[in-house]
């Protein structure tokens, strides 16, 4: 791979430079069409707290440390440790994608250009970092990534996410992104995503809304949940 | 010879020889009884099959959106969407018809149960009606602890009834708490804590690993919504189905969001399965049973008109007509159907009445859980359907032999050593 491809890949990866510490308001657009609001707090890669902001949805949060996930929800009295199997395909997929470090953890096998598209084979360089493999398809004009594959072991696909539109593109900040779990059925997720605030800087703290009601109140990304960890405040 | 005569005439020569009119009467018993015995089993096993599907939760018709019914296609263990929104509305129209004695709402879910020391198993699940599902017969096989109650649990108060499949691999008693995680329709989790009430088995033993029901408003509050799956109708004869499905499509055409109704036979293609081939095998079983008296019957006649010749050529001789020896064989025959066929009606009568007092019960058929009762149907249609063949194949049988006997010449009849 030439260094101008070795740039280019750098410089696609949209969550690389990501704030250390961020909230993300953004929704998704449900299986029956409804839009469904949230936010997700995040603090480096291990911690994150995604709380739900439809009413239905108010006192239900996922927090996850590291690859453990936990549902909080009002009808339950102790956490829920969610399984793979349970990971909703969308949260999933955001996720998935918020961990991505491109340059940090993988290598590129091969690059091909094809009409102004230049598509990455991307290899994990340690094993367990997930997913296995990439293929990353980046407008190379604009340098900003058009889709992402997530690919198994066996470099099977496993789940397509599309970059539909972009909020900020110097800053790579997506404004819709759709994710399609190849290995299930079921229709696309769309993604849109609202708004980003990085948390280390103290006017977008600032611009951050008032705490929820204590009713609603949310654990720590730090915390590890516990049957009283639904009585902890977001960061 | 008038007929009378001949019928007279044909039931003296059938006491000439007793021993022999005796055998040929087993031999239409035993078949006539075996058809009345095996027709019993088998209506009772339709009978048995049609009432556990209907009242083990299929009801009698299913109202469900037409699009939701639609790309369910022809998995129909795949659960429903809650696509049915103003399901009440639609209850009370239904309500409203002759013969519907209830209409319970049903949502499906899919999910996660978890104990509390953190075994979680898959599930599929019904939130349902437990005051209506009564209404409508529908039966709950409980192995411990109790019902669900009858009015809708208050939040924080919901209960759920486990499958002993399920409870086993959660390793949850009654009383005992697990928590549902399933996903909303909008794509979301969400869990919720049931207290298990009691532990049922579906039946099935596949079932029983996975199954599980709820109140209908504890099953809305886990999956966030206030729609329903389908809707289920019970009525209070299965045979005014027919009317009642012609109803419900009537009362509920025209509507914006168009619904499907569907006949619980077309719910349960398993019962048309088991149908079919119980029907095969009492086609199969009823043709050996034919064809054995058939022949019975056929040997039974050629050997008395053999030992008859003689006496054929004297009545030949004496003016009888070709066609009254023929009628005369044919009522013999007849005779020996309508006796035996007689006969075999009390014996299968008696067969049926005596095997359901002994309260024999069989194994559980496969993928069963509980062994099942052999009981019999008495079918009236079979022991009139049983004896008319009888008469019917014994006069088949007969007009061969007859038609031989007819052919006769006196001559060689008289001379016949």
């Amino acid at each position: 791979m030439t260094p101008a491809l070795a740039r280019l890949l750098a410089a696609s990866d949209p969550f690389a430079a990501a704030p250390a510490e961020l909230r993300l308001e953004l929704s998704f657009v449900g299986a029956n069409g409804a839009e469904v609001p949230l936010e997700i707090w995040r603090r480096g890669d291990d911690l994150a707290l995604v709380r739900f902001l439809a009413e239905r949805d108010l006192g239900k949060y996922v927090v996850r440390r590291g690859k453990e996930a936990w549902l909080l929800a009002p009808g339950a009295k102790n956490p829920v440790r969610m399984s793979p199997a349970l990971a909703p395909a969308g949260g999933a997929a955001l996720d998935e994608l918020l961990s991505l470090r491109l340059a940090r953890d993988y290598r590129a096998v091969s690059a091909e250009e094809s009409r102004g598209v230049v598509t990455f084979e991307l290899e994990a360089l340690a094993p367990g970092v997930e997913p296995p493999r990439v293929r990353w398809a980046v407008d190379r004009a604009r340098g900003l990534p058009l889709r992402a594959e997530f690919r198994t072991a066996e470099d099977k696909p496993r789940r397509l996410v599309e970059f539909k539109s972009w909020q900020d593109e110097r800053k790579r900040v997506p404004a819709e992104i759709v994710a399609k779990d190849l290995l299930r059925t079921g229709s696309a997720l769309t993604v849109r995503i609202r708004a980003l605030f990085d948390l280390q800087d103290a006017s977008a703290r600032e611009a951050l809304p008032p705490p929820p009601a204590p009713a609603a109140a949310a654990p720590a990304p730090g915390t590890v949940p516990s049957p009283g960890a639904k009585d902890q405040r977001p960061p | 010879m008038s007929p009378l005569e001949i019928a007279r005439l044909a039931l003296r020569n059938l006491a000439r020889n007793r021993r022999r009119t005796a055998l040929s009467l087993a031999v239409v018993a035993a078949g006539t009884a075996a058809l009345v015995v095996t027709a019993g089993f088998v209506r009772f096993s339709f009978d048995g099959l049609r009432a556990a599907m209907i009242h083990g939760g299929l009801g009698h018709l299913e109202i469900a959106d037409a699009a939701a019914a639609a790309a369910r296609g022809a998995a129909l263990d795949r659960p429903a969407s809650p696509a049915l929104a103003d399901w009440r509305e639609v209850r009370r129209a239904l309500e409203a018809l002759p013969h519907v004695t209830a209409v319970g709402a049903n949502l499906h879910l899919m999910g996660l149960a978890q104990s509390a020391d953190g075994r979680s198993v898959s599930f599929v699940g019904v939130g349902a009606e437990p005051d209506r599902e009564r209404r409508m017969g529908f039966e709950v096989r409980l192995r411990e602890g109790s019902d669900l109650p009858a009015a809708a649990p208050a939040p924080g108060a919901d209960a759920a009834l486990l499958a002993r499949g399920l409870a086993e691999s959660l390793g949850v008693r009654a009383g005992e708490v697990v928590t549902l995680v399933a996903t909303t329709p909008e794509g979301t989790l969400n869990a919720l804590d049931v207290t298990v009430a009691g532990v049922v088995t579906t039946g099935v033993a596949e079932l029983d690993t996975r199954f599980l029901k709820l109140p209908l408003a504890s099953a809305q509050r886990l999956a966030q919504t206030d729609s329903v799956s389908n809707l289920l109708v019970g009525l209070d004869d299965t045979r005014a189905t027919g009317a009642a499905l012609a109803a419900a499509r009537a009362a509920l055409a025209g509507r914006a969001a168009p619904l499907a109704v569907t006949p619980w036979s077309e719910r349960a293609p398993f019962y048309g399965q088991v149908r079919d081939l119980y029907l095969g095998i009492f086609v199969f079983l009823g043709t050996i049973v034919v064809v054995l008296v058939v022949l019975a019957a056929s040997n039974t006649l050629v050997m008395s008109i053999m030992e008859r010749v003689r006496e054929i050529g004297t009545l030949r001789a004496i003016g009888t007509g070709r066609g009254q020896i023929a009628a005369l064989l044919v009522a013999e025959a007849a005779w020996l159907g309508a006796l035996g066929a007689l006969a075999g009606a009390a014996l299968g009568l008696g067969a049926v009445l005596g095997l359901n007092a002994a309260g024999l019960r069989m194994p559980p058929p496969p993928g069963a859980v509980d062994p099942i009762d052999l009981r019999l149907a008495l079918v009236p249609e079979a022991f009139a359907g049983g004896a008319l063949l009888m008469i019917l194949v014994l006069v088949l049988a007969a007009l061969l032999p007859a038609a031989r006997a007819a052919r006769l010449a006196i001559v060689d009849a008289l001379g016949h050593v």
